[in-house]
This record gives structure tokens, C-alpha cells and sequence, in this order.
């Protein structure tokens, strides 16, 4: 009875008095939404993935393979987007997005998102194979399901398991080429699962102000600065055996492996001076600043040398 | 439905919606052109794409 009087109270919205947020939406707000700065991540490694696959894939495939795992990053980034408007808004470095800027419709969001998941998993399906397809959809599900909305808000290691989200496009590019999966593309995948939490702690330990403002459990707002940076240690120590094992294994050769040793020291470096590191404030966290710059050189470059790797066994 | 804008508003509005139209229509342009490609891949001798039998090995 009190919900009913206290909806009964509340003054119907006004349409007519000002423009609906939809209005206002450009397609530029929908770009946005797909995320594309972890879509050139994704499709980078996707693709370094499928030229290291053995076996042919035409190119006008290959290219719709590419096409096919950047909406889905994309869409998955939509629709992890309409799931947390409400800690986007609390963010300096998201308040601006589309939905929490209130320039579109929470509904409008998600439909986008749907619309190119099942669209980019079926035209992978139809066009390249459906093994590809398979893993396609799996990682969407997996980073809006298992990561977004199912651990993101409750555990510390939620970065852990987001690294797992980012990792499946090596899978599906693989998949694309041979249809299979084998050794070297889970070790690619391994690969970016435990780089991802060194690379995103490091950028959580000068950000941590801004998560402890939204409420999400990362690391250094749960576990606190000092204990963040062991971890982040510890994970660049699985990091590099792991990156050398592809030429240790014999899967590649030592172009690549001479590339993952010395990019791997000096991740391990880095790592380490960020482990000894006391600094609470941004401003004097220039060693995590740098680790985090690394951090996006030592992937690109690593995936680099297995493409150049490749093309030199050819 | 009215709804109540000011001259600004309405332009504002119709900006946007043009370019939203604009990107729609390049879109499902871009979409046909795909289609296309993809069928036409397709129905070249031996370009099947690999079998898709052993995806979780």
C-alpha cells in the first residue's frame, strides 16, 4: 500500500516538455559503444593468430573473420556498456560514454549489442566455419556473462578472469583458418590471459582513486597498493615462461623465442621495480605508469615476432 | 507526438538523425557488398572453408 501511494505521487515524466535522450544519439555514440580501442587489441591479435595458423583461409574470408571478431569485441563492449551505466557515470575516465552522458536509451544499447552478436557469430558461422562461430560466441558470453555481470562487481580477481575474455580471439582466429584448435593457440591464449592482470593493475594502481569512487572491487581498493604490486609480480613470473614456451615446444622458431626472452627480461624488470615501489599518490607512480606503457609494446611486439616468426619459416 | 523543441533543438535533432541515416545506409551497404563477396568465395571450385568437426579439442 505505502509503493502504492508513493508511486501514486510521483509526477508522471513530461515527453512534451523536453527532446528524449534517443534524439541526441549520433552514430558516433554507437561507435563508442563498441569500444574501439579494445577492438584494435582484439582484432590485432586475431589476426596475428590466423596468419601464425597453418593452412590457407581466402582473403576476402579472412577479412570477414576479422570483420566477424571485431563487432563481437565490439559488441560485447556495448553490452557491457549497458550493464555498468551506473558505475560509468561515477567515473572520471567514463562518465563520458554515451549512456551515462544520458545521450541514448539503455534499451538502445542493448539491442545494438544484441543485434551484432548474433549477427557477427552468424555470418562467421555461414561464411568461415562453425567451430570459429563456436569460440566467437563463447568469448561474448563469456565477458558479458561471466565477467560483467557475474564477477566484476564481486571479486578483487575480476581482472584475472577478464584476461580470459580478451584471450579468445586468438582462439577464434586460429579457428578460422584450420577449423581446429591445437597447442600454440592456447599458449597464445595463456599468453594475454596472465598479461592482462599485470597490465591492467598497473594502470588500477594510479587509477585507484577512481575505482574506490565507483565501488568496484579491483585489487589495490580490496587488497590495498603494496599487495597489488606483488601480484603483479607474480603474474609477470607465470607471464614470460609461458610467452617463451611456443619456441621452447618447437612450435615457432627462435625469431620469435630470442623476442619473447629479451622482451620478457625486461617486463620481468619492470615488474620488479613496481613490486619494490612505495608511492601512494598517481602523480609519483612513474614506474607503473611505464609498466603499463610496456605492457602494450611487449604484447604487440611479441605477437609481431610470431608473425614475422611465421613468414620467415614460410 | 508534438514534442515542444526550440528552433535550436530541432536542428540539433534532424543533424543528428541525417547522420544516423547516413551511417545506417553506408551499413547495410557495406552489408550487401559482404554478402556478395562472401557468396561469391563461396562459389569458387575448392574454397570451401575449413570443417568445422573438432571446435573444444
Amino acid at each position: 500500500m505505502t509503493t502504492i501511494t508513493r508511486l501514486a505521487t510521483v509526477p508522471k515524466p513530461d515527453f512534451r516538455s523536453a527532446p528524449p535522450p534517443t534524439a541526441f544519439a549520433e552514430w558516433r555514440d554507437y561507435f563508442a559503444l563498441l569500444k574501439p580501442r579494445v577492438m584494435t587489441l582484439v582484432v590485432f591479435t586475431a589476426a596475428c593468430a590466423m596468419i601464425a595458423a597453418p593452412g590457407r583461409i581466402h582473403p576476402f574470408l579472412g577479412f570477414t573473420a576479422i570483420l566477424c571478431i571485431a563487432v563481437a569485441a565490439g559488441a560485447s563492449g556495448a553490452l557491457n556498456q549497458w550493464y555498468e551505466a551506473d558505475i560509468d557515470a561515477l567515473m572520471k575516465r567514463t562518465a563520458k560514454r554515451p549512456l551515462p552522458a544520458g545521450k541514448m536509451l539503455p534499451f538502445e544499447a542493448l539491442s545494438f549489442g544484441i543485434a551484432l552478436s548474433v549477427g557477427s557469430v552468424a555470418i562467421m558461422g555461414l561464411a568461415v566455419n562453425w567451430a570459429a562461430a563456436f569460440w566467437l560466441a563463447v568469448s561474448v558470453l563469456f565477458y558479458v556473462m561471466v565477467y560483467t555481470v557475474w564477477l566484476k562487481r564481486r571479486t578483487p580477481q575480476n581482472i584475472v578472469i577478464g584476461g580470459a575474455a580478451g584471450a579468445f580471439p586468438v582462439i577464434v582466429g586460429w579457428a578460422a583458418v584450420t577449423g581446429d584448435t591445437s597447442l600454440l593457440p592456447w599458449l597464445l591464449f595463456a599468453i594475454i590471459f596472465l598479461w592482462t592482470p599485470p597490465h591492467f593493475w598497473a594502470l588500477a594502481l594510479f587509477m585507484e582513486a577512481d575505482y574506490s569512487k565507483a565501488g568496484v572491487p579491483m585489487l589495490p581498493v580490496t587488497h590495498g597498493l603494496a599487495h597489488t604490486r606483488g601480484q603483479i609480480l607474480l603474474y609477470s613470473l607465470l607471464l614470460v615462461p609461458v610467452s617463451i614456451a611456443p619456441a621452447v615446444l618447437g612450435l615457432t622458431g627462435w625469431a620469435y623465442g630470442g623476442t619473447a626472452v629479451t622482451l620478457g627480461a625486461i617486463f620481468l624488470w619492470m615488474a620488479w621495480k613496481v613490486s619494490r615501489g612505495t608511492a601512494d599518490l598517481a602523480v609519483d607512480m612513474a614506474n607503473e605508469k611505464q609498466l603499463f606503457k610496456f605492457s602494450l609494446l611487449y604484447l604487440a611486439c611479441l605477437f609481431g615476432a610470431l608473425v614475422a616468426d611465421t613468414l620467415l619459416r614460410a | 507526438m508534438t514534442i515542444d523543441w526550440t528552433p535550436a533543438e530541432r536542428a540539433a535533432f534532424e543533424a543528428r538523425r541525417k547522420s544516423r541515416n547516413l551511417a545506417l545506409g553506408l551499413l547495410l551497404g557495406a552489408l550487401v557488398v559482404l554478402f556478395f563477396g562472401i557468396t561469391i568465395v563461396k562459389m569458387e571450385p575448392g574454397a570451401r572453408a575449413p570443417s568445422a568437426t573438432r571446435a573444444a579439442s
